[in-house]
């Protein structure tokens, strides 16, 4: 009979079920001898003694019925029991195990703490940037933006997210495939007046916006279409929950108030949400009814076919698929099309999901996002095959006490299960600190990588936690698994005889497996960093034709020209604000920190114009992939300002201006396209309406960029500041001689006390406006860097840990060759060997696995070839590097081998 | 045994429960000494001990352990465990309290008019 304790203490199983019915009947059949004995002393007969006992048991077949099922049941409950049991002793066998070795501990927790809050980390953000869209939005799987393509000649295919208020209408009206539509476009404004006023993120929609996306305000409403028209309509709007919480602290009392947006009074009817984003991820500090804002695009904009600046969304009908949905659109955009032109008729809609490009396609960020969760990944891999590695060293280790109690007859399952607990143990607590490690990073990646996105919540959510949860358990039985079946394998009995020296090498042939998949993962992170750190240099040194790490742009926000009585009191403000241009360029050249200053109206990344041009000696004016031409008008310091080389000729000067000869200067592009042959200078350019002379060509200058980092060349030509006709928005770009950020308040001071007018000063470096386009490389270059960097450093530790193990099983065998007179460098020699043969067999491996992973990412990548060499030489050198030093080290031991000692251990 | 008494549900888990405070034993032993401390008075089926015994080994009340008597035969001996002592201790308190109370409106009872 083995006691409770004993057979728990060896992991020995419970009584088997199919005796309890025995047991039953023993223990009523004794009951009833020993009531029997009993009454037969007080001196019943035998017969009656034991009928007595009998009625006193109560009916027996009954009782043995019941008695039977309670035992069952006791079983089942015991079971349970011992199950906790079992599990608390076996976390306990583990902890204590592992508290025998912290460092060992230590050092695997680490391992896996990456790993898991690296993943953590990474599904934070794609939980937010693509599964889960924005906050506050029902069924975001049925929300849809609207796309239009359109043919146009000369350029070719056309697609944009932008569309005028008509669509809108014609969508609500004309459409089966819809639910609801609505429409929004956000910009900023400016809340307060004077010196406390701030230019703030907006949005104007339309009010069938809020119940689309099925939002409920936190207090108030949101305003109802009745307040969402063109005339007679209170000025009402809804606060944003950012703002609501800087501006008015919170005050629940709120609704009612009002605020002041662009110079007009708004009374407050609701408060957003937190982290109420609309329909895209940035924050939003104010909601205003479309009508209001858009009555300032145009006052025609509900008709108006040219007038295109709102976004369009729409909620699927239940059933309706998308290319359902984008056919019935279009149809439908066909029958209510009432404008004239041919191109526009033909425009095609479609639908996309939110997070979809401007281009209606998946965006690089999303791709390059999907990438780094494929890496975080590849992370919890090689962490996972390091683990595994260390926990099979140890498993060769604790054969013996593995074979003990597999002789006590301790079942397998049981064993495994007791080694599993081991490896769960350590992954729990790599996970919990994962979740650290994900809160760091997770920080790291928004503030640095992913500005402007409104998070709502940590980088550890609960739906982070819930997929830790899972990675953490899934990560302990796959590191444990393995071991544990190697351990507990019943084949290894002789074990129990042997001592630990033997039957390894069968097992560090699964660990140099393990080593060499390290050294391949590492190989393919490294490879991938090395390919967006290229393509982000070239982006870097990309010539844009100007310099916007070197510029400062300034832009003013007055009073709408709109408020001034037409007539000579606006021409008079007019006259004023151009004259206030000027003045500002000069006291912007007085400070010392100021190397060059301009003025332009039409300024790269910002705005871009186009003007009516004719040329002579063209009929038309030959299309470039890129359009245009586009127009600027700049003052003289412009182009030194920027950063523009001048090819030809001459830049302008303080004498060119309103009134002087009509002068221009044009594109390297224009140029070449329009006189290639010719000389440009002398040339004449017929901008604006007929009456408008020539204005003769003074010179050429570099091309530049218009918005984008990729992007097809286009003709730019440029006027002087005063001469250009129809576009307006004029900007101030400074040069500083040192640090950007050093002259931004002083250019605030100067406008300021030029015109205490000014409604706001907006001044940030022209940078900043190609930084999103920067992000996806940036993006990568970042991750892949930093976890290829931790992914080598953990491989460069499996190998070390292999090499160390392999020399101390070693021992008595370098012990024998030493005895018979070998070198102890010969000995270090062959070790190195064998770590640099895995470290090759991992190189020839990964390289295998980025060539064919290069052709997926190559789409991503910057300029830079997915198979360019330089990047992969220098990953293989390193690797092949680190891995000399990490067996290196272990190896070197071998001189501290005694022979003498080294076979006396036998 | 004309002045037997219905037990009480529940009663009967603690009153084993004492029974095994002063040694381990089995079926029953329990039975007789509940018998000889009750005077006889319990109206209950020897087959109910057991059904105590096995719900309160479910609920780790009692531990079971196979041994043998004194006559050497095969006999599960129940011991009680340390949750068993604290239920008993719990459970006696509340009865006692419970008895005073009724016992106490009970004798107010009879000497009202």
């Amino acid at each position: 009979m083995i006691r409770p304790r004993i057979r728990r203490l060896f992991r020995l199983p419970l009584r088997r079920r199919d005796l309890l019915h025995e047991d039953v009947e023993d223990e009523i059949r004794l009951h009833l001898a020993l009531r029997a004995e009993q009454l037969v002393r007080d001196g019943l007969s035998a017969d009656d003694a034991r009928r007595e006992a009998q009625r006193r048991f109560g009916s027996l077949d009954e009782a043995t019925r019941t008695l039977e099922q309670s035992a069952t049941r006791r079983e089942r409950h015991m079971h349970a029991h011992e199950w906790i049991d079992e599990l608390r002793q076996d976390v306990r066998y583990a902890l204590r195990l592992l508290g025998r070795q912290p460092a060992f501990a230590v050092f695997v927790m680490t391992t896996l703490a990456l790993g898991i809050g690296a993943n953590a980390a990474m599904f934070g953000v794609v939980d937010r940037l693509l599964l889960r869209g924005p906050e506050h939005v029902r069924d975001v799987d049925r929300v849809r933006r609207i796309f239009a393509t359109s043919n146009v000649p000369g350029i070719g295919e056309f697609t944009t997210a932008t569309m005028g208020y008509v669509t809108y209408l014609g969508l609500r009206g004309n459409t089966h495939g819809f639910e609801r539509v609505a429409a929004y476009s956000a910009s900023q404004v400016t809340i307060g007046r004077g010196g406390t006023s701030q230019r703030v993120p907006f949005a104007a929609a339309t009010a069938d916006f809020f119940p689309l996306l099925g939002v409920r305000p936190l207090l108030g409403r949101f305003y109802t279409a009745e307040e969402d028209r063109t005339s007679g309509a209170d000025r009402v709007t809804v606060l944003g929950y950012g703002l609501w919480r800087r501006q008015f602290a919170g005050d629940r009392a709120v609704v009612g108030k009002t605020i002041v947006v662009d110079d007009e009074t708004f009374t407050i009817v609701g408060v957003a949400p937190e982290a109420f984003t609309g329909a895209d991820l940035s924050p939003i500090d104010l909601w205003i009814p479309l009508s209001i804002t858009s009555a300032k695009v145009t006052s025609g904009f509900t008709t108006s076919w040219n007038a295109q600046w709102l976004q369009v969304v729409a909620r699927l009908r239940p059933g309706a698929s998308d290319r359902q949905a984008s056919a019935d659109a279009s149809a439908a955009r066909r029958r209510f099309y009432d404008g004239k032109d041919r191109n526009d008729a033909a425009t095609r809609l479609f639908v996309a999901p939110l997070a979809a490009n401007n281009q209606g396609k998946a965006s690089d960020e999303s791709a390059v996002t999907r990438w780094l969760v494929g890496v975080a990944a590849i992370v919890l891999l090689i962490a996972c095959a390091n683990v595994a590695n260390l926990l099979l060293a140890r498993a060769v280790r604790r054969r013996r006490e593995v074979a003990v109690r597999l002789a006590l007859g301790a079942g397998r399952g049981r064993l495994i299960r007791l080694l599993l607990m081991e490896s769960v143990v350590l992954a729990i607590g790599g996970g919990a600190l994962g979740l650290l490690v994900a809160r760091w990073t997770g920080q790291a990646v928004r503030a640095a990588l992913l500005p402007n996105i409104e998070w709502a919540s940590s980088p550890v959510s609960l739906r982070v936690l819930g997929v830790s949860a899972v990675l953490t358990l899934a990560t302990g039985v796959l590191i444990g698994l393995v071991p544990a079946i190697q351990a507990t394998n019943p084949s290894l009995t002789p074990a129990l005889k042997a001592g630990t020296r033997q039957g390894g090498h069968q097992r560090s042939r699964m660990r140099g497996v393990l080593t060499i998949a390290q050294a391949a993962l590492s190989v393919v992170l490294l490879i991938g960093a090395g390919l967006f750190v290229r393509s982000l240099w070239k982006v870097r040194n990309l010539d844009l034709g100007f310099q916007p790490d070197r510029v400062l742009i300034v832009g003013l926000d007055w009073q709408r020209l709109g408020t001034f009585p037409k007539g000579a009191q606006r021409d008079r403000e007019r006259a004023r604000r151009r004259d206030f241009y000027l003045r500002a360029l000069d006291s912007v050249r007085m400070l010392r920190e100021v190397e060059a200053a301009g003025l332009a109206v039409g300024t790269p990344l910002q705005t871009s114009f186009g003007v009516d041009l004719r040329v002579p000696g063209w009929d038309s004016i030959p299309k470039m992939k890129g359009g245009g031409p586009y127009s600027s008008a700049v003052s003289e310091g412009y182009f030194s300002s920027v950063g523009t080389g001048l090819k030809r000729g001459r830049v302008f000067t303080r004498y060119d201006r309103a009134g002087s000869e009509r002068v221009a200067i044009v594109s390297e592009s224009m140029a070449e396209t329009l006189w290639p042959h010719g000389d440009p200078l002398g040339q004449c350019l017929l901008i604006g309406d007929d009456s408008i002379p020539c204005a003769r060509i003074v010179g050429v200058v570099a091309d530049a960029h218009r918005f984008k980092i990729r992007e097809e060349p286009a003709m730019h030509y440029y006027v002087p500041f005063g001469q250009e006709s129809g576009i307006g928005g004029t900007a101030v770009l400074v040069r500083p001689r040192g640090d950007l950020s050093a002259l931004v308040e002083p250019l605030r001071r100067v406008m300021r006390a030029l015109d205490p007018d000014l409604r706001y000063v907006d001044v940030r470096p022209l940078q900043e406006s190609i930084e999103p386009q920067v992000r996806p490389w940036k993006l990568g270059a970042t991750v892949f860097g930093i976890f290829g960097v931790l992914a080598l450093a953990v491989a460069a530790i499996g190998l070390y840990s292999v090499i160390s193990y392999v020399v101390a099983q070693r021992t008595h065998e370098i012990g024998v060759r030493i005895a018979l007179g070998a070198r102890t460098g010969e000995i270090v020699r062959i070790i190195v060997k064998q770590g640099l043969g895995s470290a090759l067999a991992g190189v020839a491996i990964g390289i295998a696995l980025a060539l064919v992973a290069g052709r997926f990412i190559e789409r991503l990548l910057f300029d830079t070839s997915p198979r360019d060499l330089p990047v992969f030489i220098g990953v293989a050198a390193a690797l092949l590097i680190v891995a000399t030093i990490a067996s290196l080290i272990p190896a070197w031991r071998v001189r501290n081998v005694d022979p003498v000692e080294a076979l006396r251990t036998e | 045994m004309s002045d037997v008494l219905p037990l009480v549900k529940g009663t009967l888990d603690v009153l084993v429960l004492k029974a095994l405070t002063w040694s381990p034993m089995h079926g029953y032993e329990i039975t007789s000494w509940l018998e000889r401390h009750s005077g006889g008075t319990l109206d209950v089926e020897d087959s109910a001990v057991y059904q105590a015994l096995y719900r309160m080994e479910a609920r780790r009340l009692v531990q079971a352990e196979w041994g043998v008597t004194e006559n050497n035969r095969r006999a599960r001996y129940y011991r009680a465990t340390s949750a068993g002592r604290e239920h008993l201790k719990t459970e006696s308190a509340k009865w006692l309290r419970y008895a005073d109370a009724v016992s106490g409106i009970l004798r107010v009872a009879t000497k009202a008019p």
